[in-house]
C-alpha cells in the first residue's frame, strides 16, 4: 500500500499547552479514516497539521515522501482539500462564485478557466443537485445548504486527499448519507478521506480505519471492525455501550445507555 | 436585483467619468465651451499646440491650471477612497469598515490639526497635506502594534485598537480647537474636506498613491475573494491569508492616508460606494475594485462640480457627498432588503 503520510512523533502547543502529545500515525492511500475523540481532544488541530497550516512544534510529518514543510501553500492545495467546521461568509457571493474558487489552486492569479475545470465543477454540481441554488447568494442560504456548498467547494478542488472537519454536523440524514456516499466513491476511486466524526454509528458504517483520540494521545488505531469495543468507547468517552451486530449488514453497531456516564 | 455584465458597466463608467472631467472643466465662473475644454486637454496630452490655435489663452490657463488639478485630484481622491473601503471591508471581514474605520481619519485630522494652528508660514498648505499625511502614518503603525501584540492579527483586535486610537486623537483634537481660540474655523473647515486650491504637485502625489495602491488590490482581489471563506478555507487554497492581509492594510493605509492629506475628511464615499458597486456585480472583489475606483471618482467629481460650479455658495465637499448619497444610499438599501424579503 502507498504511504500517503508519516507522522514522526510529533507535539503541538498552544499558549503552553500541549494540544497534540508525541504522535506517530501512518496513513495509507485509498482508505477512509475515522477521527474519534471526546471534545478538545486535539482532532481540528491534527488535521490543520495534516493541512500544512499548523506548523508542529516537535517530529516531523512527511507528505508523499517529503517533509510537508518543504512544500509551498499553492502545492499544497493541489494536493488536499479541508472542509471546515466554520463556514460563515460576510459577503453576498453566489454559490456558483464560491465554488469556482476550488478551482484556483489551478490556475494562475488572472487565468480563466479550461473545459476541464468546468467539467469537474458541473459534474460536482450535479452529484450533489446544486443546481436549484446555484445562483442564489450564500448569504441567504440555511445552514445545511451552506454546509453542502462548502463540501462542493472542496470536492471541485479535486485534491488527492480529502480532510473532513464534521462535515456532516449540520445536515439531516438525506443529506449525510448523500455526503458520505460521496467520500466513499472518492475513496474507491483511490482518493483517501481523513474525517473527525462524532457520530459513531456513520464512522462504523463508512471508514475503514479508526483513530481513537483523547487528551492530544492517542488511545489506540486499527481497522474498524477489529478495534472498536465497548472497552475502547469507554476508555475514551467514559459512558457505558452496547456494540452488537445488525443482522442486516453484518456491521458493527453501537448503542449508548441512558446513565451512562460515569461520573 | 438583477445582475448586470461587468464590461458593460465598467466601460459605460469609464466614458462617463471622461465625459465628466470634461463638462466639469467647462463649468464655473467663466464658462468655456466642452468642446474647447477637450481640444485642450487633447493638445496638451499630445504635446501638439496647433489645436490651440482659435483658443483663448486665458481658457487654457483656467483649464490647466486652476480647474484641471482639483478636478482630477477630486476624481484620484474618490477612487482612492472606494477602493480602499472595498479592500478594507475584505481585510477586515466586515461590510461595515471603511477607510477610516482604523483611525486614519483621525491621525491625519489632528497633524493637520497641529500644523494649522502652529505653522503659519508661505508654506503652510504643504505642511498641513505633509503633516496630516505624516499624523495618518503614525496613527497606522499605533493601531497594528497595538492589535498585533499576542502575534497574530485578528479583525476584531484591529477594529477595536483603530476605535481606541481614533478616540484618543478626536479628544487631542477637540483639545488643539478649544486652544486655537478664534482660529477654530480654520481646522474645521480643514476637517469638512475641500478640493480648492489642489496644485499640479499634489496631484501627482495622490496619483502615484493612487495607482501603485490600485494596482496591488487588483492583484490581490482574487486571494480577497478567497480570504472571505474564512481563515482555515484560505489556508487550504494555498493562500497566506496573514500575509495578503497585511500587504493590502499596509498598501489601503497609505493610498488612504494621501487622500486625506490633500482633500481633508470625505466621509460616505468609501463606505457607500463598494456597497453600491456589490449590488450591481456581486461580491467578486475583482469587479469591485475597479468599479468602485470609477463610481467614486465619479461621485466626487459630480459633488465638487456642485459645490463649485453650481451651488451659489461652496458647500464643504464631506457634507455634500453625504447629503446626496445618503438618502440615495437609503432608499437603494430599502429596495433591496424589500427585495430579499421576497426571496424569503
Amino acid at each position: 500500500m502507498t504511504n500517503i503520510y508519516i507522522l514522526d512523533n510529533i507535539n503541538f502547543s498552544f499558549k503552553d499547552k500541549l494540544i497534540i502529545n508525541n504522535l506517530s500515525l501512518n496513513f495509507y492511500k485509498g482508505l477512509f479514516y475515522g477521527i474519534i475523540g471526546p471534545n478538545g481532544a486535539g482532532k481540528t488541530t491534527l488535521l490543520d497539521i495534516l493541512a500544512g497550516i499548523k506548523p508542529i512544534n516537535k517530529g516531523k510529518v512527511i507528505l508523499f515522501k517529503r517533509d510537508i514543510k518543504t512544500y509551498n501553500r499553492k502545492e499544497l492545495a493541489k494536493l488536499i482539500a479541508l472542509i471546515p467546521q466554520e463556514y460563515h461568509i460576510e459577503f453576498d457571493f453566489t454559490v456558483e462564485e464560491i465554488l469556482l474558487m476550488g478551482r484556483y489552486p489551478h490556475l494562475t492569479r488572472f487565468q480563466s478557466l479550461t473545459d476541464e475545470d468546468y467539467y469537474i465543477i458541473n459534474d460536482t454540481i450535479k452529484s450533489l443537485n446544486l443546481k436549484p441554488i446555484l445562483h442564489k447568494y450564500i448569504t441567504e442560504l440555511s445552514g445545511g445548504e451552506k454546509q453542502r456548498v462548502i463540501f462542493a467547494r472542496a470536492l471541485i478542488q479535486d485534491t488527492p486527499i480529502l480532510l473532513v472537519d464534521e462535515g456532516t454536523a449540520n445536515l439531516d440524514i438525506y443529506y449525510t448519507i448523500e455526503l458520505m456516499d460521496i467520500l466513499s466513491k472518492k475513496v474507491e476511486k483511490g482518493d483517501t478521506v481523513i474525517a473527525t466524526m462524532h457520530d459513531m454509528n456513520l464512522a462504523v458504517n463508512y471508514c475503514d480505519y479508526l483513530i481513537f483520540l483523547k487528551n492530544g494521545n492517542l488511545i489506540t488505531q486499527g481497522e474498524t471492525s477489529k478495534c472498536l469495543d465497548s472497552k475502547i468507547i469507554k476508555q475514551v468517552f467514559n459512558i457505558e455501550s452496547n456494540i452488537y451486530i445488525d443482522n442486516k449488514t453484518n456491521r458493527k453497531c453501537i448503542y449508548f445507555f441512558r446513565g451512562g456516564r460515569d461520573e | 436585483m438583477k445582475r448586470v455584465s461587468f464590461f458593460t458597466i465598467l466601460i459605460s463608467l469609464a466614458f462617463i467619468l471622461i465625459l465628466f472631467i470634461i463638462l466639469s472643466a467647462s463649468m464655473g465662473y467663466i464658462k468655456i465651451p466642452p468642446i474647447e475644454v477637450f481640444k485642450i486637454i487633447i493638445s496638451k496630452l499630445c504635446f501638439d499646440n496647433s489645436l490651440l490655435k482659435n483658443i483663448k489663452p486665458l481658457y487654457t490657463d483656467i483649464v490647466i491650471n486652476v480647474r484641471l488639478p482639483r478636478i482630477l485630484a477630486a476624481c484620484l481622491v474618490g477612487a482612492g477612497l472606494a477602493f480602499s473601503g472595498v479592500s478594507f471591508q475584505g481585510i477586515l471581514l466586515n461590510p461595515l469598515a471603511e477607510p477610516y474605520t482604523l483611525g486614519i481619519s483621525a491621525g491625519a485630522a489632528f497633524g493637520a490639526s497641529i500644523a494649522l494652528l502652529f505653522i503659519t508660514n508661505q508654506f503652510g498648505i504643504y505642511i498641513v497635506t505633509a503633516f496630516a499625511f505624516l499624523g495618518a502614518i503614525f496613527t497606522i503603525i499605533a493601531v497594528l502594534s497595538l492589535a498585533s501584540s499576542v502575534g497574530y492579527i485578528s479583525s476584531n483586535n484591529l477594529i477595536l485598537a483603530g476605535i481606541i486610537v481614533s478616540s484618543i486623537l478626536s479628544a487631542g483634537i477637540s483639545l488643539l480647537k478649544y486652544i486655537a481660540d478664534e482660529r477654530v474655523s480654520v481646522i474645521i473647515f480643514w476637517l469638512l474636506g475641500s478640493f480648492a486650491s489642489e496644485t499640479w504637485l499634489e496631484v501627482l502625489m495622490v496619483f502615484i498613491f493612487v495607482v501603485i495602491g490600485f494596482l496591488i488590490c487588483f492583484y490581490f482581489s482574487r486571494d480577497l475573494n478567497v480570504i472571505s471563506l474564512g481563515e482555515r478555507t484560505s489556508a487550504s487554497l494555498g493562500i497566506n491569508a496573514q500575509q495578503v492581509r497585511m500587504i493590502l492594510l499596509i498598501t489601503c493605509s497609505l493610498v488612504t492616508a494621501a487622500c486625506v492629506a490633500i482633500s481633508g475628511i470625505i466621509g460616505f464615499v468609501g463606505l457607500v460606494v463598494p456597497h453600491l458597486m456589490r449590488l450591481l456585480v456581486g461580491a467578486d472583489n475583482r469587479k469591485l475594485i475597479p468599479l468602485s475606483a470609477l463610481f467614486g471618482a465619479i461621485l466626487l467629481i459630480v459633488a465638487d462640480t456642485l459645490t463649485r460650479a453650481v451651488l451659489p455658495w461652496e458647500v464643504p465637499i464631506g457634507v455634500l457627498t453625504s447629503l446626496i448619497g445618503g438618502p440615495f444610499f437609503c432608499y437603494i438599501f430599502k429596495v433591496k432588503t424589500k427585495h430579499n424579503e421576497l426571496i424569503k
